[in-house]
């Protein structure tokens, strides 16, 4: 402090390097009042007006306002700009793939980038090679990663017995909830949790479509087939067939007359079903790392990451699927599990509810790939005009 | 002590530093931050980025640019 005082006595003394002491003091105090300066500025007002456009806004559920509505309603929350933006490229680029329809292409999901890397990325399977170099004019802008997979060999049929499956504690007809094992002919899959109707408002019975037969291909074929609740190791049965879904591979099925689908999944906690996340919304779970559970019927209750949102599949059944979620690993579903959906608390009430992501169906049993895979609650939703 | 340090650094930088010079620099950074800001805010970019910005850009014109204008202004 002293120096600074005194800076043309400082001045005096060096005459040979003047004045570039006390112009260089001068220089430093300088910067430093206008760097304060500035400092002020920024942190006054600058950056939080700046910071104030990264964000954007997104719907990332929809929710019925209470448990026993019908209707739902949008849920939004803020999210970077930068993340969201580069999101909404792979979007279009996904488009761009499910449009060519490439027939290598054995299945094609977006993977989200998180907050801190927010690159989003596209991942592909496929049976040839040089499929980059097809796909290397659609994603451009896109990093894509190609994983080489061999043709996909036939399932082998895994038995299961129904005695392993998990039945419905209490028969309650009024009060059937989702996640419990159910029957159609041979078969075993397990509830979903009451599907609507968006359109009327009623309430259906779900599970996979497969699980009537056919590789999930029958779209009315098995109207008016049974299905059936098991208790206590006896048939009940809950409904039948109102029609099917091969491209989502989701069965709807009108309730008997006495029976009535519950919004709540069995064993799960908090067990109330409140709506489903959209894509954005999966994304963002993705982003943030948070898990999937899911109850099966066999295989009980489980969790996983989102390995991909938004994905094209065409590994079982005659038609590519769209609008499909992978999580998890394929040890999260057996053959049973079929039809449980999978789900996350719901963010603004987590000790009361849950959103469904989507409905599973398959899980991987090639070499190469780990993970278990179905449609989209956000699909179902769109294309379909039934929710959760 | 650091508080008489402080109390003597408004003379000290009045005292170094004419007032037209202050003003000066007062000026262009208010319209530097100012430009940033808005072109930050227009364009969405990272808010590293704009802290790097402004901060270089107010030690570039406080080292090299605003002597020499305050040197030709006076």
């Amino acid at each position: 402090m002293t120096d600074e005082e005194r800076p043309d006595t400082d001045d005096s003394e060096n005459q040979g390097s003047e004045p570039d002491s006390g112009v260089r003091r001068r220089q430093l105090l300088r910067t430093g009042v206008n760097v304060s300066v500035a400092g002020a500025l920024v942190f006054g007002f600058g950056a939080n007006y700046v910071s104030s456009n990264d964000l954007d806004s997104i719907t990332y559920a929809m929710a019925r306002p209470e448990p026993g509505a019908t209707t739902l309603e949008p849920r939004t929350k803020e999210v970077p700009v930068a993340w969201h933006e580069s999101l909404r490229i792979a979007l279009r680029v996904q488009e761009e793939i499910r449009s060519s329809s490439l027939s290598p292409v054995k299945g094609s999901f977006i993977v989200p980038g998180s907050y801190d890397d927010p690159q989003a990325s596209v991942s592909v399977d496929a049976t040839e090679e040089n499929i980059s170099d097809s796909l290397g004019n659609l994603t451009e802008e896109v990093p894509v990663e190609v994983s080489l997979v061999d043709e996909i060999p036939p399932k082998s049929g895994t038995d299961h017995d129904s005695e392993d499956a998990y039945q419905v504690s209490e028969l309650d007809p009024a009060h059937v909830p989702g996640g419990v094992v159910c029957q159609a002919g041979e078969n075993f899959g397990t509830l979903t949790p009451a599907l609507f109707d968006a359109e009327t408002g009623s309430r259906f019975f779900a599970t996979s479509n497969h699980v009537f037969g056919a590789s999930g291909t029958k779209s009315t074929e098995h109207q008016g087939e049974s299905l059936f609740l098991l208790h206590d190791g006896e048939q009940h049965q809950i409904g039948t067939v109102e029609r099917g879904y091969p491209e989502a591979d989701i069965g709807q099925i009108a309730p008997a007359e006495e029976y009535r689908p519950s919004t709540e999944i069995e064993r799960a906690s908090p067990s109330q079903v409140i709506g489903h996340y959209t894509k954005m919304g999966l994304a963002d779970l993705s982003a943030r790392g948070e898990s999937l559970r899911k109850v099966g019927a066999l295989s009980d209750d489980s969790a996983g990451r989102i390995k991909g949102i938004d994905g094209v599949t065409c590994y079982t059944g005659a038609v590519c699927k769209s609008g499909q979620l992978k999580w998890g690993d394929e040890g999260d579903l057996v053959d049973g599990d079929s039809g449980s959906v999978n789900f996350h608390q719901d963010p603004e009430n987590p000790d009361d509810y849950l959103l469904v992501g989507g409905i599973n169906n398959a899980r991987t049993w090639w070499p190469g790939s780990n993970f278990a895979w179905g449609t989209a609650a956000h699909h179902l939703y769109s294309e379909y005009g039934l929710h959760f | 002590m650091a508080l008489t340090g402080l109390s003597r650094l408004p003379r000290l930088v009045l005292g170094s530093l004419p007032w037209r010079v202050l003003v000066l620099d007062l000026v262009v950074i208010v319209a530097w931050v100012g430009v940033v800001t808005f072109a930050f805010e227009g364009a969405g970019w990272p808010i590293w980025l704009y802290y790097a910005v402004i901060f270089s850009g107010v030690i570039m014109y406080s080292v090299g640019i605003g002597p020499l204008l305050s040197r030709r202004g006076s």
